[in-house]
């Protein structure tokens, strides 16, 4: 658990939350291994998880062949980045070995929605994140945060 | 002695006068002061454009310089010869699809070998060019 929270606040993400809202974020999390090569998520599956690199290298392809790489241990590839209408939107592929937390998509959502101050943090910081690594993604409100991711 | 006899016999008239050039130039000094006040203020409110206030922005550290074996620099210039294919900037995803079904030898962490020495680089746009600079100092 431990070793969740400290990854958790590596990302610029998560790294401003308060001590019970990381508890209760990281106790939702599950690690997971990564092999190069592997396919983390499918671009037209069902969404059911989002993930938090631990270590490793992650490729996201997208639409139109743009792609990104994700190398930041804390780096967040979920919400709009992922999915969308619970569809995943990108596939995610590992590059190298590594570790990536994995948290499911509704309960990460359940997570935001009932409580709005934690959801405005988050989106915060997200909104920053995507500007400043993914700045040709389109960012979602947060209203109809279900139906959006 | 009285009056003004009395003033000149003990330096009154010298005391006197040091008195109130310590006096005009404090005055000088406060009354200047305060009509510099409002620029100090201003240097203040805009504390962080001033360089030596500025907090560094995060600088992207420079790629390590990765060892290169022979097998890797083999990998990197059968990368080139793909990317020579490919539209400049190109797709990164497209590049690893073509590294795939061309047979190369573990394409994935291949390819991130390159992009961590800095070889494929990112546009920020979602595509990626290829770093001659920095391929002919690791792979040429």
């Amino acid at each position: 658990m431990s070793g969740t929270l400290a990854i958790l606040k590596k990302g610029t993400i998560f790294s401003s939350l308060a001590p019970t809202d990381f508890e209760r974020l990281g106790a939702l999390m599950e690690k997971q291994d990564i092999q190069e090569g592997e396919t983390l998520a499918m671009k037209k599956e069902r969404a059911t998880r989002f993930f938090i690199l631990s270590s490793g290298t992650l490729l996201i392809a997208m639409d139109d062949g743009k792609s990104v790489v994700m190398d930041r241990p804390g780096d967040f590839i979920g919400m709009e980045l992922l999915s969308s209408k619970g569809e995943y939107i990108n596939t995610v592929i590992a590059l190298e070995n590594g570790e990536v937390l994995a948290i499911k998509r509704d309960d990460f959502l359940d997570l935001i929605q009932e409580d709005s101050l934690l959801a405005e943090t988050i989106m915060h910081h997200w909104n920053s994140f995507l500007e400043e690594n993914v700045p040709f993604v389109e960012q979602k409100e947060i209203p109809g945060m279900a139906y959006h991711y | 002695m009285y009056g003004l006899e009395s003033i000149a016999a003990n330096n009154g008239w010298a005391i006197s006068v040091v008195g109130v050039s310590i006096v005009f130039s404090g005055l000088v000094l406060l009354s200047l002061s305060i009509s510099r006040i409002h620029k100090v203020l201003d240097l203040w409110d805009n504390r962080n454009d001033i360089r030596i206030f500025c907090k560094k922005p995060q600088e992207r550290s420079e790629p390590a310089l990765l060892p290169f074996t022979e097998k890797k620099k083999a990998s990197a210039r059968q990368f080139r010869l793909l990317v020579k294919t490919m539209d400049d900037p190109f797709s990164l995803h497209r590049l690893l699809h073509l590294a795939e079904i061309s047979g190369l030898e573990r394409p994935h962490s291949s390819l991130c070998h390159l992009i961590k020495a800095g070889i494929i680089e990112p546009d920020h746009q979602g595509d990626y060019f290829f770093n001659r600079e920095a391929f002919d100092r690791y792979a040429s």
